[in-house]
């Protein structure tokens, strides 16, 4: 049996030819859709941390929790979807060069870092060490 | 109206600078497959910054049953850890993609070394601290 129109698997297509200025692999879309899936998993675990840090500061800080916890992961998400968003939309197609977007990244790495030390420390301080 | 479109008579647009020079001003694009999995790297150790944040303030808050001292200083470790991944993940990321766009090899993770050995004493005064 060939791999022709009339066979019962899917036959992988051929990678189109090389084209100046894009990826020379047949992978172009998957790189991008993995990508998307990551920036997903890590708004999913921002998500989740920040949910998890509400219900652990406010014993502690009552209401403060969420002032504490909510504007940073907010911003984080928000630059997550605008990151996600830009990628889905070069789903389509074949893959383009995807321009990073490094402030967007800066902004992601301060916030988690200044969030998660701000959690850290209401919960070292509020809690006695002995 | 007549636009000039011959390029020879008119220099170039210059392409608008990018942030951070030091990166973009050197080289060339990469394969954008090279960049996207530069991308997917700086998001993993996002999240294991997260991992390292939550051990830290769980193993304080959730009154495990670990000798206080050693409970604070297993957490304290993990906090600090958690603090380096983000710097981790940014200079790496900046680094990789200088290098991707220089065509030189790409540096090695420098936190990885300390982050394993921390993990490793975190995990052995957490023990010490259930025996006691």
């Amino acid at each position: 049996m060939t791999g022709g129109a009339s066979s019962r698997w899917p036959v992988p297509r051929r990678p189109a030819r090389p084209v100046p200025g894009q990826t020379t692999g047949g992978d172009g879309g998957l790189q991008v859709e993995r990508t998307l899936l990551a920036w997903r998993r890590t708004t999913a675990a921002v998500l989740v941390a920040g949910a998890g840090g509400v219900r652990l500061l406010t014993p502690l800080l009552g209401d403060w929790a969420w002032l504490v916890v909510t504007p940073p992961l907010g911003v984080l998400v928000i630059a997550a979807a605008g990151r996600a968003g830009a990628l889905r939309r070069r789903l389509a197609g074949p893959l383009r060069p995807v321009p990073p977007w490094p402030g967007r990244l800066a902004v992601v790495a301060g916030l988690a870092c200044l969030t998660g030390l701000a959690m850290a420390a209401a919960v070292l301080i509020r809690i006695p060490a002995g | 109206m007549v636009v000039d479109t011959d390029s020879s008579s008119s220099p170039a647009p210059e392409a608008p600078r990018r942030w951070p020079a030091r990166v973009f001003d050197r080289g060339e694009d990469p394969d954008p497959r090279f960049s996207l999995a530069n991308e997917r790297t700086f998001l993993a150790w996002i999240r294991t910054s997260l991992a390292l944040f939550a051990a830290g303030i769980a193993l304080e808050a959730l009154n495990l049953p670990v000798a206080p001292g050693l409970r604070r200083a297993a957490a304290v470790v993990l906090i600090v850890l958690g603090a380096a991944a983000p710097v981790q993940a940014w200079i790496g990321w900046l680094r990789t993609e200088a290098a991707l766009r220089l065509g030189r090899s790409l540096p090695p993770p420098a936190l990885a070394l300390p982050l394993g050995v921390a993990l490793a004493v975190v995990g052995v005064l957490v023990l010490i601290g259930l025996l006691r």
